[in-house]
């Protein structure tokens, strides 16, 4: 088990470190696709297809079709927000021998955040007032630091900015990508084929697990006390892990929140959490084909599509991202 | 687990895409508009400067003689007239002659003189001294052409 969980985070943290070194502002130029819509909306402008867009889109596309992938695996900023909570989980257990979480109901209320700081970005962009806010901009000064720029003369606000993103994603995993990620919010509102969504099926459980409810930094899996349920809700006899709300009804969250960094899958003891697609079950038992979406040469293979596709748009436009030059 | 959802988001989708696509239509159409209407105004602006061009040079060309610019200023000349001098001011304003003035024709008979003064609008409608005498007062004609005349030469820049 334990070399098996190894393997999922050497693959996560390569994808991670493959992204950052070689494309690190897919992040940035997909925001600023956004931002551009929203600026030529506000000054009666065209809206044409810059290598921002077009980097918008691709992402967008990719979503729809493999869930967030991307932010999960391929984000500079998710990357290095994993490496920082690594760190810190290692010294909270050093030192007090538990790590702290944070409690599931702020975490719930505090991810609408997100869609509170797109809004107002939005809204001045299209007011053509961003310019007011665009010191508090931590990316800027992040993508001035991996390309080398530690000058800090006159960025001081983002700096700022950026230190209390740090120490958040020391104490809660992924705090900027639940809690004020602006892209996030847009990667959340686009429709995922429910193929590529996570989900587990309650009646597969191994008693009272919870193991995917506790890995998942989203908070995305949930459990409920057992008066809550109705009877004859499938799992039920298994203890109380049932992905559902407590009127019984099991909603689809529109795998909005999910970042698809698989944790749930990786830490699942009897292989039910994941995505669940491509299940041949002949029913008597012959072949069982489970892609549950974190093996090494599916995710090798979702980040292998991101790179090419992105690679090529980039040599066709001439060499619109940085680190590709 | 149901999927509406999933329908939900894509409609959402398709909609604001929708939006987005058609206000990208409109605002191009806008543009095009908007800079048609900017070269329209370039050429009819073209179009003043050149007829007011032609207003001033145009009847310095009919006339036949080649003027060229005056230098703005007043300039005094004379010429002799029938029992004298006559002496002339000539205001010369924006390159062409704005006003002339006889400053001394006290050699000239009134009335001789009063039929022969008549040319100095012609002079100014003309934009030289050469137009026609005034038949019968030739000589006070001839001298407020030639004091004209004079006059202009200090003016020929």
């Amino acid at each position: 088990m334990k070399k098996k969980n190894a393997i999922h985070v050497w693959i996560r943290r390569g994808i991670g470190l493959f992204f950052l070194l070689l494309l690190p502002d897919l992040y940035t130029s997909a925001f600023n696709g956004v931002k551009y819509i929203a600026a030529q909306a506000g000054s009666a402008g065209v809206i044409e297809l810059t290598p921002f867009i077009s980097i918008l889109i691709i992402l967008l596309a990719f979503t729809f079709l493999f869930g967030r992938f991307f932010c999960g695996y391929a984000c500079a900023f998710g990357f290095l927000g994993d490496l920082l909570y690594s760190l810190s989980a290692f010294l909270q257990k050093k030192i007090h021998k538990r790590v702290w979480q944070i409690p599931d109901k702020p975490r719930r209320i505090l991810r609408y955040m997100k869609y509170l700081i797109l809004a107002v970005i939005l809204l001045l962009t299209f007011l053509q007032a961003y310019d007011r806010v665009s010191r508090f901009d931590p990316w800027q000064i992040f993508a001035g630091f991996l390309a080398g720029d530690f000058a800090l003369k006159g960025k001081t606000a983002g700096f700022a900015v950026l230190v209390l993103i740090a120490v958040g994603m020391c104490f809660v995993e992924r705090f900027f990508c639940l809690f004020l990620c602006p892209m996030g919010a847009v990667f959340s509102m686009i429709p995922v084929l429910p193929a590529s969504g996570l989900r587990r099926d309650p009646s597969h459980c191994a008693g009272k697990c919870h193991q995917c409810e506790k890995n998942c930094p989203a908070g995305y899996f949930r459990s409920f006390p057992r008066e809550q349920i109705p009877d004859g809700y499938p799992g039920l006899d298994k203890g109380e892990s049932v992905n559902a709300e407590p009127d019984g009804k099991v909603r689809d969250q529109g795998y909005g929140e999910c970042i698809a960094c698989m944790k749930c899958a990786n830490g699942c003891p009897v292989g039910n959490a994941g995505c669940g697609g491509f299940r041949s079950d002949s029913g008597t038992g012959t072949r069982k084909v489970h892609i549950r979406g974190n093996e090494w040469y599916i995710l090798l293979l979702k980040a292998g599509i991101l790179f090419v596709i992105v690679y090529l748009l980039n040599t066709r436009l001439g060499g619109s991202l940085q680190a590709l030059q | 687990m149901n999927n509406n959802a999933f329908w939900i988001k894509v409609l959402s989708l398709v909609l604001i895409v929708g939006a987005i696509l058609f206000y990208s239509q409109a605002a191009s159409a806008h543009t095009q508009i908007s800079e048609a209407n900017a070269a329209l105004e370039k050429y009819a602006d073209k179009l003043e400067q050149l007829q007011k061009q032609q207003e001033t040079y145009g009847t310095a060309v009919s006339a036949g003689t080649s003027t060229g610019a005056f230098t703005d200023g007043t300039y005094a000349g004379s010429g002799k007239g029938y029992g004298g001098q006559i002496s002339v001011k000539v205001i010369v304003k924006d390159g062409s002659i704005d006003d002339i003035q006889v400053t001394d024709s006290s050699g000239e008979s009134t009335s001789y003189f009063n039929s022969a003064v008549s040319i100095l609008d012609n002079m100014l409608d003309e934009q030289t001294w050469d137009v026609d005498a005034v038949s019968g007062a030739t000589l006070s004609s001839n001298g407020l052409r030639n004091a004209v005349k004079s006059a202009l030469e200090k003016a020929k820049s």
